[in-house]
């Protein structure tokens, strides 16, 4: 299977995500997750309760490890830090967010979620599938943009490692194709 | 030589071949090793004393180079005739942000410690003994480590227990009473 190495920064070290962070309030996304390949579509309902943004400290813990030591200290940082939420797919067993945080700015809200387990790997068990490709993704990171009107969306990345850039921010590699689109979402006091 | 003389004889012969002749088996009977002190001042007086479970009334952090720190939250602290020690401490959210931030290692809030303790009477510390030989990285080194000594002091049914760093300032200071 080939693996979409996505180029997406995330917000660590990223000066520009400095001081921006709302109000931490508990809140509740709920949403679809679609996932589309050449002979189909599957969905299901996604929830995410989200109880606060990452502390500074362990955000600039995951960072810094990301920044000297890559993956491996990453995901130790990433497994220290504080549970701040909770990703539920389809109704099953709820997977931690350690990872959590929001920038605001004219155009909306931007919030970046990392869980320390992967949750789901796409066409990874459909038969003869490899399962050993499965190695490496030990994370799962969602994305949600919310513009200035109050329309969401957003993508999830199942199974995925992150890498420095070397330029202060990170890469994205999924173990899918491509992103699970997230619709419908709805936002919620919690 | 009369009869009697013969049939001890024999005896004794027959004793000496079976003590060669069989293998040897467990010593089924217990072995006296003098007198066990129990008195006040001795490990069998401490170990009494700190048996039972205990209620945590306050802790208090001192990261290095930071201000002291007040946990909010509950702890139990179970002490058995077998000189293990469990502690599990349950943290309020910002207590555990503080904590963590001070070296502390307190995943979602939770500090479990356990395992068996050696009690040092003349320098009355508790220190649990690890397997292995746990580097601070693996125990987590901030002010309550597994790896410190809990230096203890009693007072009726409270319990203080206090981890110090290598130049003996101290790091931590909690206080459990009886339940």
């Amino acid at each position: 299977m080939p693996i979409a190495m996505l180029m997406i920064v995330l917000l660590l070290g990223v000066p520009a995500w400095a001081g921006a962070q709302a109000a931490s309030q508990p809140e509740m996304f709920t949403g679809t997750a679609q996932v589309k390949n050449a002979t189909g579509a599957v969905s299901g309902r996604l929830e995410v309760r989200l109880r606060r943004v990452t502390p500074e400290f362990d955000r600039k813990a995951v960072d810094t490890a990301l920044k000297e030591g890559g993956y491996p200290r990453f995901l130790i940082a990433i497994r220290t830090a504080p549970e701040v939420g909770q990703l539920v797919l389809g109704g099953g067993a709820p997977f931690s967010i350690r990872y959590a945080r929001e920038r605001v700015d004219a155009t909306g809200r931007r919030l970046i979620l990392v869980t320390d387990k992967p949750v789901y790997f796409v066409g990874g068990g459909r038969a003869g599938a490899d399962v050993t490709a499965r190695k490496g993704f030990e994370v799962a990171v969602i994305e949600i943009l919310i513009d200035g009107k109050g329309a969401a969306s957003g993508s999830l990345a199942a199974a995925a490692r992150v890498r420095p850039d070397g330029d202060g921010g990170a890469v994205l590699d999924d173990f899918a194709e491509q992103l699970i689109t997230i619709t419908n979402i709805a936002r919620k006091p919690s | 030589m009369t009869v009697n003389r013969v049939w001890k004889a024999a005896a004794v012969a027959l004793a000496l071949v079976g003590a060669v002749a069989c293998a040897a088996s467990e010593r089924q009977r217990p072995v006296s090793m003098g007198p066990v002190a129990t008195g006040a001042g001795t490990t069998a007086a401490a170990r009494k004393f700190l048996e039972g479970r205990w209620i945590l009334e306050s802790m208090v952090v001192n990261p290095p180079g930071g201000k002291p720190i007040t946990m909010k939250g509950t702890g139990v602290l179970t002490y058995d005739d077998f000189g293990n020690m469990e502690m599990n401490v349950k943290a309020d959210e910002a207590s555990s942000d503080l904590l963590r931030a001070g070296g502390v290692v307190i995943p979602d809030g939770v500090i479990n410690t356990s395992g068996r303790t050696a009690i040092d009477v003349p320098n009355k510390t508790l220190t649990y003994i690890l397997e292995g030989q746990a580097s601070a990285m693996k125990t987590g080194g901030g002010p309550l480590s597994p790896n410190r000594p809990r230096h203890w002091e009693v007072a009726r049914d409270v319990l203080t227990l206090t981890t110090k760093d290598e130049s003996g300032a101290v790091l931590s200071t909690s206080r459990w009473k009886r339940n």
